[in-house]
């Protein structure tokens, strides 16, 4: 056999790899910047700083920054805080608080803002209908529509991302640091003040900075909340150019540059919280799980897990029931009394509605394939990047980094442009456009999960197969492949899930009979169809949760066959 | 014939050099060790033969045929060199059975079924894990890990065995074990065996002929274990091949003195010697004399350790360590274990003398 000749697998792999990288990603991505820095043919920084000053655009930017500033602030606080208490105090039923806990990142951020607009919106909203009733004032009680709103419904199905990191830092403490500080004399204030706070440090800021990316790029809670009262975030001003636009290119162009501005937003949020973690990598020693000291709560035992169960409630439950109450109702407005339920909403949406039935079988198959299709794609990049040496491999995993930093919103714009007829391609307005966007989106996922499956996998487990005589195919089909399934389908369960409730992407790209049920939901409560639109979400819930204890099911059993055999 | 020659080998990796000009044969059927410190380019010549890597030039060749050759475009895939590797991890497959394991090169192959279950059995027998044939690697030890990827190796009957430090990870007697059924194998099948380790007694035990490198991937020398062990070519070869004493010595008179000092240590001194020169000796040549006399020299006694079948002891003789090992029945008959302080006399037989400059050239001196 000769070597030598230029065209190998590694070669025709590596370039597969940069191929899908190159048109899925970053092609989008480089006409975003295009769009919004050349003016006929020109480099023009004065149009783009014009078009960031404009009024409307300006005062979005403005917004935007507020909201994900203030989010970021009561989420670290609410998620440090109940972070605390189930790691490091005698609260009751601490492990089960802590699963609760994050039951909040299962719900969808804008079907809890949906509830809350039922329940909160100053005339019409249950509750201040019944504080109205009860204390006779014509005043709400607390008007949800507005910055506060958006903040408080935020930090509700946001602050998990805290509590995951926090939580997770504290559990993983070396407890000697503390008691060694205790010994030394030092009181429990001061230990805290000194040894804990600063330990758990880098985890209270990658979670904040999640917090922060995620309420910057995030359509459905400001979309919901904001736009009825005139206030527009950049991905809700975003969308309003592109749907207010028909084609125009000022519109587009403005677009570009609020997308641009979440790219390096993203960008550097990303690139901080790399640092913050790297530096916190040596902080916190113990790897395994240790007992770290609890703190007595005493007589504030009980008030404070009243406290718990009743934030967990309003955040959780009484959403959620809503949503499922109002999907009973005949007629949106009538009391919650069981003479005016009934279960034809959700026949309706399910069998006979053609607009919600096409939405539920568009989100099922688009997740479904895209998710599949991720999974492959990012397990070849994934095997170049972390198995294969190839010259250029640097460019490659430059690429490999820029699905991590594109919000949603952006992405919807990058994929209008690139498969809009530039290319001889356009599928605007069909769902391959849609599902090109839930690749370019999910990408990250699946290098990830792909990536960590792949170092697991040592070169010497491959070389045994070529020194047995399999040619690389085969030890790639023999060895590798049945090694990293598991990683593959974790892959494939992390874009499906997401995608399936997806709404900040698919919102800019729905054409007319595709609707995702994301955007059928967010259409329906529009188009003022508030009981259909709740049948749905809750039809869009039973899916989630159904589809989060299947995965949980499917990775215990698994721990449990590795388990077994040691 | 499965003769490995390599020629004129040269491979670096960015500016570190590994072999500048290496030529080496394995002969057909022998069990050759390559001796080596920990990153001396053992595993890298290693894994060139095998075809996981390609030599920045020179020529490889396995029973005559060109596997390696960059001027003339010539790199052989390392599965069609007809290999058996162990490597240093073991590299079982970890979602396969033992079976499963072993069987997978004769799948890979295509032998007929009934044959290969006869053959994956046979293996399997031969390295004692019978009755473990359904197991997955995650419920063995690490020595049956080991001899699951033993066997897989052998059960192709290649032509050529590569082992890389293949029982690093067993503990003594298993290791042992192991180390006679490899010899036991490789009798019996007549295949060719390249063992790579930087554990003497296990080299010593199991070539045929053996070849020692330095740090900088030179080979020092290369012949029998017995003549490495006795006619070391260099005192670095003899470092390697055990527990050495390194005494500076000189020339006075046509006498064998410490260097700069009264003590004697032969009457006769080379003919040959180098201006600086350093005197080699192993423990077990170091004999203790209770009640010296004349001006024999003498140390003192400074720590005493059982070691079971020899009695270790660590003397201060003109101002550095020596080791005296004796066998321990002998020095009890002889009341040959000292207490600490002791003055003894000292006589060192199969003395060599090395350049303490190059550390080369030997010269005996009886």
């Amino acid at each position: 056999m000769i070597s030598g000749k230029k065209f190998g697998m590694a070669e025709f792999i590596f370039l597969i790899a940069v191929l899908i990288l190159v048109v899925i990603v970053a092609l989008p991505v480089i006409l975003i910047f295009w769009t919004s820095f050349i003016v006929d043919g020109h480099i023009n920084i004065q149009a783009v700083v014009n078009t960031l000053m404009q009024e409307d655009t300006f005062r979005a930017l403005k917004m935007s920054i507020m909201i994900a500033a203030c989010v970021t602030v009561t989420c670290t606080f609410v998620g440090t805080l109940f972070a605390w208490l189930v790691t490091r105090t005698d609260l009751p039923f601490k492990e089960t608080m802590k699963v609760l806990f994050t039951v909040p990142f299962m719900l969808p951020a804008f079907i809890g803002a949906l509830a809350w607009k039922i329940l909160l919106s100053p005339r019409a909203g249950y509750i201040n209908q019944l504080w109205m009733g009860i204390t006779g004032f014509n005043h709400a009680l607390f008007n949800v529509y507005g910055f506060w709103g958006i903040v408080v419904i935020e930090t509700m199905y946001l602050f998990p991302f805290v509590f995951i990191q926090v939580s997770g830092a504290l559990e993983h403490m070396d407890p000697t640091l503390e008691e060694s500080a205790r010994i030394s004399g030092a009181g429990l204030f001061t230990i805290t003040r000194k040894i804990t706070i600063p330990l758990i440090m880098p985890a209270v800021v990658a979670g904040a900075l999640l917090v922060c990316l995620y309420s910057l790029s995030h359509f459905g809670t400001p979309a919901i909340l904001g736009t009825e009262v005139g206030i527009y975030t950049i991905p809700t001003m975003i969308y309003e150019l592109i749907h207010q636009s028909a084609g125009s290119f000022v519109a587009i162009r403005s677009a570009t540059v609020l997308s641009v501005v979440l790219v390096i937003s993203a960008g550097i949020i990303l690139y901080a919280q790399n640092k913050v973690i790297k530096s916190g990598r040596f902080q916190i020693i113990a790897g395994k799980s240790v007992r770290p000291t609890v703190l007595k709560l005493r007589g504030l035992r009980m008030p404070i897990f009243i406290f718990c169960c009743i934030y967990l409630f309003i955040t959780v439950i009484m959403p959620t029931v809503t949503i499922f109450l109002v999907g009973l109702l005949k007629t949106y407005g009538l009391p919650l009394a069981l003479e005016n339920m009934t279960w034809e909403n959700f026949r309706y949406v399910l069998f006979e509605w053609k607009l919600t039935k096409d939405a539920i079988w568009n989100s099922a198959y688009l997740s479904i394939s895209a998710a599949f299709v991720t999974m492959i794609a990012g397990g070849i990049i994934s095997y170049v990047l972390v198995k294969m040496n190839v010259r250029g491999k640097w460019f490659l995993e430059f690429l490999g980094m820029l699905p991590f930093s594109i919000p949603g919103t952006v992405i919807a714009l990058g994929v209008i442009l690139t498969w809009s007829g530039r290319f001889g391609v356009n599928i605007y307005n069909t769902a391959w456009i849609i599902f090109v966007a839930y690749i370019a989106r999910y990408m990250a996922f699946s290098l990830k999960s792909n990536s960590a499956a792949l170092e697991q996998v040592h070169d010497s487990l491959v070389e045994a197969a070529r020194a047995s005589g399999a040619t690389p195919w085969q030890s790639l089909k023999d060895v590798v492949i049945p090694l990293i399934r598991p990683g593959m389908v974790a892959a494939f369960f992390l874009i499906f899930l997401p995608a399936l409730r997806e709404l900040t992407t698919s919102v800019l790209l729905y054409g007319p009979t595709t609707r995702t049920i994301g955007v059928a939901i967010y259409t329906l409560n529009e188009d003022g169809e508030t009981v259909y639109a709740c049948a749905l979400a809750g039809v869009a819930l039973l899916l989630i949760v159904g589809g989060e204890i299947l995965i949980k099911r499917f990775f215990e059993k698994k721990r449990h066959v590795d388990n077994g055999g040691a | 014939m499965a003769e490995v020659k390599l020629e004129h080998i040269r491979k670096s990796y960015g500016k570190k050099v590994v072999y500048k000009d290496l030529n080496l044969t394995i002969k057909d059927g022998e069990c050759f060790t390559l001796l080596g410190p920990s990153g001396c380019g053992k595993t890298v010549m290693l894994r060139m033969i095998a075809g996981f890597e390609a030599p920045d030039s020179g020529v490889i060749t396995i029973g005559g045929e060109k596997q390696s050759s960059p001027v003339e475009k010539i790199m052989v895939p390392p599965d069609e060199r007809s290999l058996g590797v162990v490597f240093q991890d073991y590299a079982v497959w970890p979602h396969m059975t033992v079976y499963e394991n072993v069987i997978y090169p004769l799948k890979i192959q295509k032998v007929a079924k009934a044959e290969a279950e006869a053959r994956t059995q046979d293996a399997i027998n031969s390295v004692n894990l019978t009755g473990l044939e359904n197991r997955l690697p995650s419920q063995l030890s690490g020595g049956q890990q080991q001899r699951v990827a033993l066997a897989r190796a052998l059960v192709a009957e290649p032509k050529i065995m590569l082992l890389d430090e293949p029982l690093t990870n067993l503990d003594a007697n298993l290791r042992e074990e192991m180390r006679f059924e490899i010899r036991e194998l490789q009798r019996r099948k007549g295949v060719t065996v390249l063992y790579v380790t930087h554990d003497q007694e296990i080299a010593l035990a199991i070539s045929d002929r053996m070849a020692v490198l330095d740090e900088h991937g030179n080979i020092c020398q290369i012949g029998t274990p017995l003549e490495l062990f006795e006619t070391p070519s260099n005192a670095f070869v003899f470092r390697f091949m055990g527990v050495a004493n390194m005494i500076p010595v000189e020339a006075r008179d046509g006498k064998l003195y410490v260097k700069g000092r009264e003590e004697v240590l032969s009457a006769s001194a080379p003919e040959d010697m180098p201006k600086d020169a350093v005197l080699g000796c192993r423990p077990s040549d170091v004999d203790l004399i209770r009640d010296p006399q004349g001006d024999m020299p003498i140390g003192t006694v400074k720590r005493v350790n059982l070691l079971g079948p020899i009695v270790d002891q660590r003397l201060d003789f003109a101002g550095i360590e020596l080791r005296s090992q004796i066998d321990t029945h002998k020095a009890v008959e002889d009341s040959l274990i000292f207490s600490e302080g002791d003055k003894v006399g000292i006589s060192l037989a199969n003395q060599l003398i090395f350049d303490a400059r190059t550390m080369e050239g030997v010269v005996e001196n009886d």
